[in-house]
């Protein structure tokens, strides 16, 4: 896996000014990536957020990057401390990641620890020495952590929730009017969502979650509110890294992209018979899916789309999940394709993801990261199957909806996709796949095993092209140390080719393809 | 973190009146240290340290051993107590332990955050980054 870039490689958030009258809320970048997208540009400035999980969902982490990337010597952030992971550890460990830069500790963030405060004193205490701290240090940003530990002061009964919403009130005023955008931590279960008086008052809530699904953990993100602007809905994953939080949204960063006007392109398979076969060639921005058993041909087959682009100067990427790259580009090599020097030419990109707890949205992020950064014309998916395999277990239920979602972006924006996906030949049917084909793909070819004159020869067969007519003639093939070429129409008539075993119903007589034993 | 111990002593030497020793010095070094990462890490936060580097220094110099960290995390030395170890070995146990508290913040949050603190109470201290003074001992 490449590294995820660096806070400082962020997209820029843009403020858009507001109509002449209406304020302009500003945006301000949270140093998350993909978080920006998904609260819809960036953080209001002034707002007063909730950060709220179970332990161990990266709370802390994404203040502390929210901190780093905002905070000024003017306008500094201050950070309270309050009963929690005590402030010598969350140095300790915070400074692990990129984003962490130990020139602004103490200048333009500050750590402040309020235990005592909040041990010792009452509630009106603790805001008074909040509101002696910012009146002191002008800050920009105000994190405190714990909340949920500053509020076990407040008494039970009756009396309490007004008090409680009383103090949250106050606090919020006094942050929102010195200008200051904050964040409360807390550790908070959903089932007390409901009229809490912290979440009302709250302009943002960001919920942090981690589910167990068998052996893998999975963490996910909902902005659950966010007053101003409107943010991506639903659970998007998160990712904790060297680089701290990384958001992967459910439209994968695509919301807002053009979509590019299809022209009449065909694209060569890389394979002269099969573009005939094809009507002309494969439409571009089709997404075409190569299905067959093991050994048909199908990253050959790939691989040939990729190299015909190559010779025109059109970028490509292949994306593998089962062999290494090394043995990817030596099966090309033996193939009269030369896909290293490609490679080293920054023309094609070869992502190995194997991992086997990856998101399904992180691994579209790297293919769509991959196709801005090379501008690639020509995607291949090798394969489908294993894409799925790669994934954590609980992320494969989500995995057609995330790829229909790729590849419908991909392709809007011009990218034509060849997929293979490995099915299994029985000989009493034809299967495409057991994904939902009609949805993934404009187009399908079908390769297969078939049993002719006692050898198992191979056949291909263009099932469907969304865009136009294609030839539905049934042709043999063979795999050479060219690729894979289609031959000739057969001198032979056969029937029930896709049952595998055929019957011959012609006379006439052929020469075997490719030589058969001598008895 | 022994050169920057004695430097950081210097220093607040410089800042006083020429009668100061170095070990009244030293526990006004701690005394600083502990108004400003009591900010930072609570007083109960400094308070640990603390006990754990005078704990340590105490292997070193034996009678610091003889000090009693208050509630708020200050320590008591009195001219008397100098007095009665001597200047020189007033001196040594006030480095002890200087030293040990800046080795323990070391320990925790490496010597980039650690002088970056020192140098917030110190401004003026020419103290540089990593690996200054890396030849000490611990």
């Amino acid at each position: 896996m490449k590294k995820t870039p660096k806070a400082g490689a962020l997209k820029r958030v843009v403020n858009v000014p507001a109509r002449a009258g209406k304020v302009t809320i500003r945006k301000l970048p949270t140093g998350v990536r993909g978080l920006d997208e998904i609260l819809g540009g960036g953080l209001p400035e002034f707002s007063f957020n909730i950060i709220a999980g179970s332990p161990g969902c990266g709370k802390t982490t994404l203040a502390h990057q929210f901190v780093f990337t905002n905070a000024t010597s003017e306008r500094p952030a201050l950070y309270f401390t309050v009963l929690g992971e005590p402030a010598i550890k969350m140095l300790r460990y915070q400074q692990q990641y990129s984003f962490f830069d130990e020139a602004k500790l103490n200048d333009s963030v500050r750590f402040i620890n309020l235990s005592e405060t909040v041990m010792g004193k009452d509630l009106d205490a603790v805001l008074t020495e909040i509101a002696s701290q910012v009146e002191t240090a002008n800050p920009g940003v105000v994190v405190v952590d714990s909340f949920r530990t500053v509020l076990r002061k407040m008494p039970s009964g009756g009396m309490a929730e007004m008090e409680l919403q009383s103090f949250v009130q106050r606090l919020a005023m006094l942050l929102t009017s010195y200008q200051a955008t904050t964040f409360l931590i807390g550790e908070y279960t959903e089932g007390e969502l409901r009229d809490n008086p912290v979440f009302t008052v709250a302009d943002g809530l960001f919920w942090l979650s981690q589910a167990v699904e068998r052996n893998s953990v999975v963490r996910k993100l909902q902005i659950m509110k966010l007053r101003g602007q409107a943010s991506v809905p639903g659970l998007h994953t998160i990712r904790i890294g060297n680089a701290g939080l990384q958001a992967f949204s459910r439209t994968l960063g695509l919301v807002g992209e053009v979509e590019h006007a299809h022209g009449n392109r065909r694209l060569s398979s890389g394979i002269p018979e099969l573009d005939t076969l094809l009507g002309g060639g494969i439409p571009e921005g089709d997404s075409l899916l190569v299905a067959g058993p093991s050994g048909t041909g199908k990253s050959v087959l790939a691989t040939q789309f990729i190299a015909a682009g190559l010779r025109k100067r059109e970028p490509g990427i292949i994306v593998i999940f089962e062999e290494r790259p090394v043995k990817y580009t030596a099966r090309a090599a033996s193939l009269g394709m030369d896909l290293q020097k490609e490679l080293d030419a920054g023309m094609l990109e070869l992502l190995y993801l194997r991992p086997l707890d990856l998101s399904v949205d992180e691994t579209m992020q790297e293919i769509l990261d991959a196709v801005k950064r090379t501008g690639a014309r020509r995607l291949v998916i090798d394969s489908l199957v294993g894409f799925e395999m790669a994934l954590a277990p609980g992320f494969r239920m989500d995995f057609r909806e995330s790829l229909y979602r790729m590849i419908a972006a991909l392709t809007g924006a011009g990218v034509t996709i060849v997929s293979t996906v490995e099915v299994e030949d029985t000989f009493e049917s034809f299967h495409f796949s057991r994904y939902a084909i009609s949805f993934l793909t404009d187009d399908i070819i079908r390769l297969r095993y078939v049993e002719i004159d006692g050898q198992l020869r191979k056949i291909l067969v263009v099932i469907k092209m969304r865009g136009g007519n294609h030839s539905k003639d049934i042709r043999e093939y063979v795999i050479t140390e060219k690729g894979l070429e289609v031959i000739s129409p057969r001198g032979t008539d056969f029937t029930r080719m896709t049952t595998g075993l055929p019957e011959q119903v012609g006379t006439g007589k052929e020469i075997a393809p490719e030589p058969k034993a001598l008895k | 973190m022994l050169y920057i111990t004695q430097h950081i002593i210097s220093e607040e030497r410089l800042a006083e009146s020429i009668s100061d020793t170095d070990a009244r010095a030293a526990f006004r070094v701690c005394e600083k240290l502990r108004r400003s990462l009591s900010v930072l890490t609570g007083v109960v936060g400094f308070r640990s340290v603390l006990s754990r580097a005078l704990v340590l220094a105490k292997t070193k110099v034996p009678w610091l051993g003889e000090l009693r960290i208050g509630s708020d995390g200050s320590l008591e030395f009195s001219a008397e107590l100098e007095a009665r170890v001597g200047a020189e070995e007033a001196a040594r146990g006030g480095t002890a332990l200087i030293e040990s508290l800046l080795a323990l913040l070391v320990t925790f949050i490496g010597e980039t955050l650690t002088l970056r603190l020192v140098q917030d109470v110190w401004p003026k201290a020419a103290l540089k980054g990593p690996e200054y003074g890396k030849n000490d001992q611990l």
